[in-house]
Protein backbone atom coordinates (compact mmCIF):
# COMPACT_ATOMS: atom_id res chain seq x y z
CA UNK A 1 0.00 0.00 0.00
CA UNK A 2 2.77 2.42 0.98
CA UNK A 3 4.77 1.73 -2.17
CA UNK A 4 1.70 2.31 -4.33
CA UNK A 5 0.90 5.59 -2.57
CA UNK A 6 4.44 7.00 -2.48
CA UNK A 7 6.20 7.14 -5.84
CA UNK A 8 9.73 7.83 -4.49
CA UNK A 9 11.42 4.65 -3.25
CA UNK A 10 13.59 6.38 -0.67
CA UNK A 11 10.69 8.33 0.80
CA UNK A 12 8.55 5.16 0.90
CA UNK A 13 11.38 3.42 2.79
CA UNK A 14 11.59 6.28 5.26
CA UNK A 15 7.82 6.23 5.86
CA UNK A 16 7.88 2.44 6.28
CA UNK A 17 10.68 2.79 8.82
CA UNK A 18 8.71 5.45 10.65
CA UNK A 19 5.70 3.15 10.93
CA UNK A 20 7.47 -0.12 11.62
CA UNK A 21 10.10 0.97 14.15
CA UNK A 22 7.68 1.81 16.96
CA UNK A 23 5.47 -1.22 16.20
CA UNK A 24 7.37 -3.41 18.65
CA UNK A 25 7.00 -0.90 21.48
CA UNK A 26 3.33 -0.38 20.64
CA UNK A 27 2.68 -4.10 20.84
CA UNK A 28 2.74 -3.57 24.62
CA UNK A 29 5.27 -6.35 25.02
CA UNK A 30 7.93 -4.21 26.69
CA UNK A 31 5.82 -1.55 28.39
CA UNK A 32 2.05 -1.73 28.91
CA UNK A 33 -0.05 0.24 26.48
CA UNK A 34 -2.40 1.41 29.21
CA UNK A 35 0.53 3.11 30.94
CA UNK A 36 1.28 5.18 27.82
CA UNK A 37 -0.35 8.57 27.10
CA UNK A 38 -3.69 8.38 25.27
CA UNK A 39 -2.25 9.57 21.94
CA UNK A 40 0.18 6.63 21.82
CA UNK A 41 -2.61 4.20 22.73
CA UNK A 42 -4.61 5.53 19.77
CA UNK A 43 -1.64 5.21 17.37
CA UNK A 44 -1.02 1.64 18.59
CA UNK A 45 -4.56 0.73 17.56
CA UNK A 46 -3.74 1.73 13.97
CA UNK A 47 -0.85 -0.76 13.67
CA UNK A 48 -1.74 -4.33 12.57
CA UNK A 49 1.30 -5.77 14.40
CA UNK A 50 -0.31 -4.85 17.76
CA UNK A 51 -3.25 -7.17 17.08
CA UNK A 52 -1.19 -9.88 15.46
CA UNK A 53 1.21 -10.10 18.39
CA UNK A 54 -1.64 -10.17 20.89
CA UNK A 55 -3.27 -13.08 19.03
CA UNK A 56 0.06 -14.80 18.48
CA UNK A 57 0.89 -14.73 22.20
CA UNK A 58 -2.55 -16.13 22.99
CA UNK A 59 -1.90 -18.97 20.57
CA UNK A 60 1.65 -19.98 21.38
CA UNK A 61 1.77 -19.29 25.10
CA UNK A 62 -1.79 -19.73 26.27
CA UNK A 63 -2.73 -22.40 23.75
CA UNK A 64 -6.08 -20.77 23.08
CA UNK A 65 -8.47 -21.75 20.33
CA UNK A 66 -9.70 -19.63 17.45
CA UNK A 67 -12.78 -18.52 19.37
CA UNK A 68 -10.63 -16.38 21.66
CA UNK A 69 -9.03 -14.61 18.70
CA UNK A 70 -12.27 -13.09 17.38
CA UNK A 71 -11.20 -9.50 18.02
CA UNK A 72 -7.72 -9.90 16.50
CA UNK A 73 -9.04 -11.71 13.41
CA UNK A 74 -11.76 -9.12 12.90
CA UNK A 75 -9.37 -6.17 13.18
CA UNK A 76 -6.68 -7.77 10.97
CA UNK A 77 -9.35 -8.58 8.36
CA UNK A 78 -10.48 -4.95 8.42
CA UNK A 79 -6.87 -3.84 7.93
CA UNK A 80 -6.52 -6.29 5.05
CA UNK A 81 -9.69 -5.14 3.27
CA UNK A 82 -8.96 -1.44 3.77
CA UNK A 83 -5.33 -1.65 2.63
CA UNK A 84 -6.27 -3.85 -0.34
CA UNK A 85 -8.92 -1.38 -1.51
CA UNK A 86 -6.55 1.59 -1.11
CA UNK A 87 -3.80 -0.29 -2.99
CA UNK A 88 -6.11 -1.20 -5.88
CA UNK A 89 -7.38 2.39 -6.20
CA UNK A 90 -3.86 3.82 -5.94
CA UNK A 91 -2.43 1.45 -8.58
CA UNK A 92 -5.38 2.15 -10.91
CA UNK A 93 -4.74 5.89 -10.63
CA UNK A 94 -1.01 5.44 -11.24
CA UNK A 95 -1.63 3.20 -14.26
CA UNK A 96 -4.03 5.79 -15.65
CA UNK A 97 -1.47 8.58 -15.18
CA UNK A 98 1.19 6.41 -16.78
CA UNK A 99 -1.08 5.65 -19.76
CA UNK A 100 -1.94 9.35 -20.22
CA UNK A 101 1.75 10.25 -20.12
CA UNK A 102 2.68 7.61 -22.68
CA UNK A 103 -0.24 8.66 -24.95
CA UNK A 104 1.07 12.20 -24.93
CA UNK B 1 45.67 27.64 5.60
CA UNK B 2 44.71 25.95 2.33
CA UNK B 3 43.80 22.84 4.24
CA UNK B 4 41.53 24.85 6.52
CA UNK B 5 39.85 26.46 3.48
CA UNK B 6 39.35 23.03 1.93
CA UNK B 7 37.65 21.78 5.08
CA UNK B 8 35.38 24.86 5.13
CA UNK B 9 34.47 24.25 1.48
CA UNK B 10 33.54 20.63 2.17
CA UNK B 11 31.47 21.70 5.19
CA UNK B 12 29.65 24.30 3.07
CA UNK B 13 29.04 21.67 0.40
CA UNK B 14 27.60 19.32 3.05
CA UNK B 15 25.27 22.07 4.37
CA UNK B 16 24.17 22.76 0.80
CA UNK B 17 23.40 19.10 0.23
CA UNK B 18 21.30 18.85 3.38
CA UNK B 19 19.36 22.01 2.67
CA UNK B 20 18.57 20.95 -0.89
CA UNK B 21 17.99 17.22 -0.29
CA UNK B 22 14.71 16.51 1.48
CA UNK B 23 15.71 12.95 2.40
CA UNK B 24 18.86 14.10 4.18
CA UNK B 25 17.11 17.04 5.83
CA UNK B 26 14.33 14.74 7.09
CA UNK B 27 16.81 12.26 8.54
CA UNK B 28 19.27 14.74 10.06
CA UNK B 29 17.06 17.64 11.14
CA UNK B 30 13.45 16.49 11.50
CA UNK B 31 13.98 12.89 12.66
CA UNK B 32 16.18 13.55 15.74
CA UNK B 33 13.84 16.26 17.02
CA UNK B 34 10.63 14.38 16.25
CA UNK B 35 11.71 10.88 17.30
CA UNK B 36 13.27 12.05 20.56
CA UNK B 37 9.94 13.50 21.70
CA UNK B 38 7.81 10.82 20.03
CA UNK B 39 9.61 7.88 21.68
CA UNK B 40 10.25 9.75 24.91
CA UNK B 41 6.57 10.50 25.46
CA UNK B 42 5.73 6.79 25.14
CA UNK B 43 7.42 6.24 28.50
CA UNK B 44 6.44 9.60 29.94
CA UNK B 45 4.23 8.07 32.64
CA UNK B 46 7.35 6.11 33.64
CA UNK B 47 5.70 3.51 35.84
CA UNK B 48 2.59 1.46 35.43
CA UNK B 49 -0.22 1.98 37.90
CA UNK B 50 -3.68 0.53 38.32
CA UNK B 51 -2.91 -2.83 36.72
CA UNK B 52 -6.32 -4.46 36.27
CA UNK B 53 -7.05 -7.64 38.22
CA UNK B 54 -10.16 -9.68 39.02
CA UNK B 55 -11.11 -11.14 42.38
CA UNK B 56 -13.13 -14.25 43.00
CA UNK B 57 -14.26 -13.98 46.61
CA UNK B 58 -15.77 -17.26 47.70
CA UNK B 59 -15.91 -16.19 51.35
CA UNK B 60 -17.86 -12.96 50.93
CA UNK B 61 -17.15 -11.95 54.52
CA UNK B 62 -16.24 -8.60 56.03
CA UNK B 63 -12.61 -9.74 56.30
CA UNK B 64 -12.38 -10.77 52.66
CA UNK B 65 -14.14 -7.54 51.63
CA UNK B 66 -11.56 -5.56 53.63
CA UNK B 67 -8.73 -7.55 52.01
CA UNK B 68 -10.06 -6.68 48.53
CA UNK B 69 -10.34 -3.05 49.62
CA UNK B 70 -6.70 -3.12 50.79
CA UNK B 71 -5.65 -4.57 47.44
CA UNK B 72 -7.53 -1.87 45.55
CA UNK B 73 -5.94 0.83 47.73
CA UNK B 74 -2.49 -0.15 46.44
CA UNK B 75 -1.42 2.23 43.63
CA UNK B 76 -0.35 -0.66 41.41
CA UNK B 77 -3.59 -2.62 41.67
CA UNK B 78 -6.97 -1.91 40.18
CA UNK B 79 -9.61 -4.45 41.20
CA UNK B 80 -11.55 -4.19 37.97
CA UNK B 81 -13.97 -7.08 38.33
CA UNK B 82 -15.44 -9.09 41.15
CA UNK B 83 -16.21 -12.48 39.63
CA UNK B 84 -19.36 -14.35 40.51
CA UNK B 85 -18.27 -17.59 38.96
CA UNK B 86 -14.81 -19.24 38.82
CA UNK B 87 -15.47 -20.18 35.19
CA UNK B 88 -15.19 -16.48 34.25
CA UNK B 89 -11.53 -16.49 35.30
CA UNK B 90 -10.23 -18.18 32.15
CA UNK B 91 -12.05 -15.85 29.79
CA UNK B 92 -10.96 -12.69 31.61
CA UNK B 93 -7.33 -13.84 31.59
CA UNK B 94 -7.22 -15.01 27.98
CA UNK B 95 -8.90 -11.83 26.74
CA UNK B 96 -6.39 -9.94 28.91
CA UNK B 97 -9.18 -7.87 30.42
CA UNK B 98 -7.25 -8.43 33.62
CA UNK B 99 -3.60 -9.32 34.25
CA UNK B 100 -4.34 -11.55 37.22
CA UNK B 101 -7.04 -13.16 39.33
CA UNK B 102 -7.06 -13.44 43.12
CA UNK B 103 -8.98 -16.32 44.58
CA UNK B 104 -10.10 -15.90 48.20
CA UNK B 105 -11.21 -19.27 49.65
CA UNK B 106 -14.48 -19.86 51.46
CA UNK B 107 -12.93 -20.33 54.91
CA UNK B 108 -10.87 -17.09 54.72
CA UNK B 109 -12.53 -15.26 57.59
CA UNK B 110 -13.15 -18.23 59.89
CA UNK B 111 -9.60 -19.58 59.53
CA UNK B 112 -8.11 -16.17 60.29
CA UNK B 113 -10.39 -15.87 63.31
CA UNK B 114 -9.02 -19.16 64.75
CA UNK B 115 -5.43 -18.26 63.78
CA UNK B 116 -5.25 -20.92 61.13
CA UNK B 117 -3.21 -20.38 57.99
CA UNK B 118 -5.17 -19.34 54.90
CA UNK B 119 -3.97 -19.61 51.31
CA UNK B 120 -5.06 -16.87 48.92
CA UNK B 121 -4.34 -18.03 45.39
CA UNK B 122 -3.08 -15.60 42.77
CA UNK B 123 -3.12 -16.37 39.06
CA UNK B 124 -0.92 -14.04 37.05
CA UNK B 125 -0.32 -13.69 33.33
CA UNK B 126 3.45 -13.89 33.27
CA UNK B 127 4.23 -13.48 29.58
CA UNK B 128 4.54 -9.73 30.11
CA UNK B 129 7.12 -9.74 32.86
CA UNK B 130 6.65 -6.16 33.91
CA UNK B 131 2.97 -6.50 34.87
CA UNK B 132 3.31 -9.82 36.63
CA UNK B 133 6.38 -8.74 38.61
CA UNK B 134 4.72 -5.50 39.67
CA UNK B 135 1.48 -7.25 40.58
CA UNK B 136 3.25 -10.02 42.43
CA UNK B 137 5.17 -7.46 44.47
CA UNK B 138 2.08 -5.38 45.24
CA UNK B 139 -0.07 -8.38 46.22
CA UNK B 140 2.71 -9.68 48.47
CA UNK B 141 2.98 -6.27 50.15
CA UNK B 142 -0.76 -6.23 50.88
CA UNK B 143 -0.74 -9.85 52.11
CA UNK B 144 2.31 -9.26 54.34
CA UNK B 145 0.71 -6.18 55.82
CA UNK B 146 -2.51 -8.10 56.48
CA UNK B 147 -0.50 -10.93 58.08
CA UNK B 148 1.28 -8.44 60.32
CA UNK B 149 -2.03 -6.91 61.42
CA UNK B 150 -3.38 -10.35 62.30
CA UNK B 151 -0.29 -11.17 64.37
CA UNK B 152 -0.51 -7.82 66.17
CA UNK B 153 -4.16 -8.55 66.99
CA UNK B 154 -3.18 -11.97 68.31
CA UNK B 155 -0.44 -10.60 70.60
CA UNK B 156 -2.75 -7.81 71.72
CA UNK B 157 -5.26 -10.43 72.77
CA UNK B 158 -2.48 -12.01 74.88
CA UNK B 159 -2.18 -8.77 76.89
CA UNK B 160 0.87 -7.36 75.09
CA UNK B 161 0.90 -3.63 74.40
CA UNK B 162 0.56 -2.46 70.79
CA UNK B 163 4.28 -1.63 70.55
CA UNK B 164 5.27 -5.02 72.02
CA UNK B 165 2.81 -6.77 69.72
CA UNK B 166 4.27 -4.94 66.74
CA UNK B 167 7.79 -5.99 67.72
CA UNK B 168 6.75 -9.60 68.22
CA UNK B 169 4.77 -9.74 64.98
CA UNK B 170 7.84 -8.99 62.84
CA UNK B 171 10.93 -10.21 64.70
CA UNK B 172 12.99 -10.13 61.49
CA UNK B 173 12.75 -6.92 59.54
CA UNK B 174 14.34 -6.25 56.20
CA UNK B 175 15.64 -2.86 55.22
CA UNK B 176 16.06 -2.73 51.46
CA UNK B 177 17.50 0.45 49.96
CA UNK B 178 16.80 1.11 46.29
CA UNK B 179 19.92 2.56 44.72
CA UNK B 180 20.21 4.77 41.60
CA UNK B 181 16.60 4.30 40.42
CA UNK B 182 14.73 4.33 43.73
CA UNK B 183 11.24 4.50 42.23
CA UNK B 184 12.13 1.55 39.94
CA UNK B 185 10.83 3.67 37.11
CA UNK B 186 10.86 2.07 33.68
CA UNK B 187 10.77 5.51 32.05
CA UNK B 188 13.74 6.89 33.98
CA UNK B 189 15.70 3.82 32.89
CA UNK B 190 14.67 3.69 29.25
CA UNK B 191 14.15 7.29 28.08
CA UNK B 192 17.86 8.33 28.22
CA UNK B 193 18.84 5.18 26.30
CA UNK B 194 16.21 5.89 23.65
CA UNK B 195 17.42 9.48 23.27
CA UNK B 196 20.97 8.26 22.68
CA UNK B 197 19.72 5.61 20.25
CA UNK B 198 17.80 8.27 18.28
CA UNK B 199 20.93 10.40 18.20
CA UNK B 200 23.09 7.54 17.02
CA UNK B 201 20.77 6.00 14.42
CA UNK B 202 19.72 9.24 12.72
CA UNK B 203 23.39 10.23 12.43
CA UNK B 204 24.29 6.77 11.16
CA UNK B 205 21.49 6.78 8.56
CA UNK B 206 21.92 10.44 7.57
CA UNK B 207 25.67 10.45 7.09
CA UNK B 208 25.56 6.95 5.57
CA UNK B 209 23.11 8.28 2.97
CA UNK B 210 25.24 11.38 2.37
CA UNK B 211 28.26 9.17 1.65
CA UNK B 212 26.22 6.90 -0.64
CA UNK B 213 25.01 10.04 -2.43
CA UNK B 214 28.64 10.78 -3.38
CA UNK B 215 28.61 7.52 -5.33
CA UNK B 216 25.02 7.86 -6.58
CA UNK B 217 25.59 11.35 -8.07
CA UNK B 218 29.19 10.53 -9.04
CA UNK B 219 30.39 13.52 -7.00
CA UNK B 220 33.23 11.72 -5.29
CA UNK B 221 35.67 13.28 -7.71
CA UNK B 222 34.43 16.71 -6.63
CA UNK B 223 35.18 15.80 -3.02
CA UNK B 224 38.58 14.54 -4.06
CA UNK B 225 39.37 17.84 -5.80
CA UNK B 226 38.11 19.94 -2.90
CA UNK B 227 40.35 18.10 -0.47
CA UNK B 228 43.32 18.11 -2.85
CA UNK B 229 43.31 14.33 -2.67
CA UNK B 230 43.88 14.43 1.09
CA UNK B 231 41.83 11.76 2.85
CA UNK B 232 42.14 13.39 6.29
CA UNK B 233 40.71 16.65 4.94
CA UNK B 234 37.90 14.72 3.26
CA UNK B 235 37.01 12.94 6.50
CA UNK B 236 37.34 16.10 8.60
CA UNK B 237 35.21 18.12 6.18
CA UNK B 238 32.54 15.46 6.09
CA UNK B 239 32.48 14.88 9.86
CA UNK B 240 32.88 18.37 11.36
CA UNK B 241 29.44 19.58 10.33
CA UNK B 242 27.77 16.46 11.78
CA UNK B 243 29.87 16.70 14.92
CA UNK B 244 28.68 20.29 15.45
CA UNK B 245 25.05 19.44 14.69
CA UNK B 246 24.91 16.34 16.87
CA UNK B 247 26.86 17.99 19.68
CA UNK B 248 24.13 20.64 19.67
CA UNK B 249 21.52 17.85 19.83
CA UNK B 250 23.38 16.32 22.80
CA UNK B 251 23.18 19.62 24.66
CA UNK B 252 19.52 19.98 23.69
CA UNK B 253 18.67 16.47 24.95
CA UNK B 254 20.58 17.07 28.15
CA UNK B 255 19.01 20.43 28.90
CA UNK B 256 15.51 20.33 27.38
CA UNK B 257 14.52 16.70 26.94
CA UNK B 258 15.64 15.46 30.35
CA UNK B 259 13.88 18.40 31.93
CA UNK B 260 10.64 17.78 29.95
CA UNK B 261 10.69 14.09 30.89
CA UNK B 262 11.59 14.99 34.50
CA UNK B 263 14.76 12.92 34.53
CA UNK B 264 17.47 13.98 36.92
CA UNK B 265 21.00 13.97 35.51
CA UNK B 266 23.26 13.20 38.45
CA UNK B 267 26.70 12.96 36.82
CA UNK B 268 29.24 15.34 35.36
CA UNK B 269 28.02 17.37 32.37
CA UNK B 270 31.55 17.65 31.05
CA UNK B 271 32.02 13.88 31.08
CA UNK B 272 28.71 13.46 29.23
CA UNK B 273 29.71 15.95 26.55
CA UNK B 274 33.11 14.34 26.15
CA UNK B 275 31.52 10.93 25.74
CA UNK B 276 29.00 12.38 23.25
CA UNK B 277 31.85 13.76 21.11
CA UNK B 278 33.55 10.35 21.13
CA UNK B 279 30.30 8.60 20.17
CA UNK B 280 29.50 11.09 17.39
CA UNK B 281 32.97 10.78 15.83
CA UNK B 282 32.92 6.97 16.07
CA UNK B 283 29.47 6.69 14.50
CA UNK B 284 30.34 9.25 11.83
CA UNK B 285 33.44 7.28 10.84
CA UNK B 286 31.42 4.08 10.72
CA UNK B 287 28.72 5.78 8.63
CA UNK B 288 31.37 7.03 6.17
CA UNK B 289 32.80 3.52 5.79
CA UNK B 290 29.41 1.77 5.41
CA UNK B 291 27.95 4.51 3.19
CA UNK B 292 30.91 4.41 0.82
CA UNK B 293 30.09 0.81 -0.14
CA UNK B 294 26.69 1.78 -1.58
CA UNK B 295 25.92 3.34 -4.90
CA UNK B 296 22.39 4.32 -3.87
CA UNK B 297 21.13 6.25 -0.85
CA UNK B 298 18.16 3.95 -0.37
CA UNK B 299 20.38 0.87 -0.08
CA UNK B 300 22.52 2.53 2.60
CA UNK B 301 19.36 3.56 4.46
CA UNK B 302 17.88 0.06 4.37
CA UNK B 303 21.05 -1.65 5.58
CA UNK B 304 21.73 0.83 8.37
CA UNK B 305 18.09 0.77 9.52
CA UNK B 306 18.44 -3.00 9.99
CA UNK B 307 20.99 -2.29 12.71
CA UNK B 308 18.59 -0.32 14.92
CA UNK B 309 17.05 -3.17 16.90
CA UNK B 310 20.16 -5.36 17.08
CA UNK B 311 22.26 -2.43 18.33
CA UNK B 312 19.72 -1.71 21.04
CA UNK B 313 19.60 -5.34 22.15
CA UNK B 314 23.39 -5.69 22.04
CA UNK B 315 23.78 -2.86 24.53
CA UNK B 316 22.19 -5.11 27.13
CA UNK B 317 19.78 -2.33 28.02
CA UNK B 318 16.65 -4.31 27.23
CA UNK B 319 17.20 -7.00 29.84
Amino acid sequence: MLSSLIPKRLFATEVALFILTPAFIYSGLTFPLWAMPQIHQSIAKLIPFTYFLSGFINLYEMGTSLIYLKKEILVLSTFLIASFIITVISIKIRLKIHKENSDE
Amino acid sequence: MNKFKSIIKIIKREVGWISSDLDLAAMLIAAPLFYSFFYGTMYMNKIETEVPIAVYDEDRSNDSYQFVKDLNANALINVKVILNNPDEMKEKLINEEVQGVIYIPKNFSSDLKYNRSVTVKTFLITHRFLHSNDLNKAINEVALHKGEQIRIQYFNSKSFSYEQAKELSTPLKDDTRMLFNPSESYGDFLIPAILVLVLQQTLFMGLGQSMAKENQTKKFIELKNLSANNSLITIAGKIIFYLTLYFAYSILFLSIHLSVFKIEFKGSYLAFLLMSVLLIISISSLALIIGSFFSKKVHALILISFTTFPLFFFTGYSS
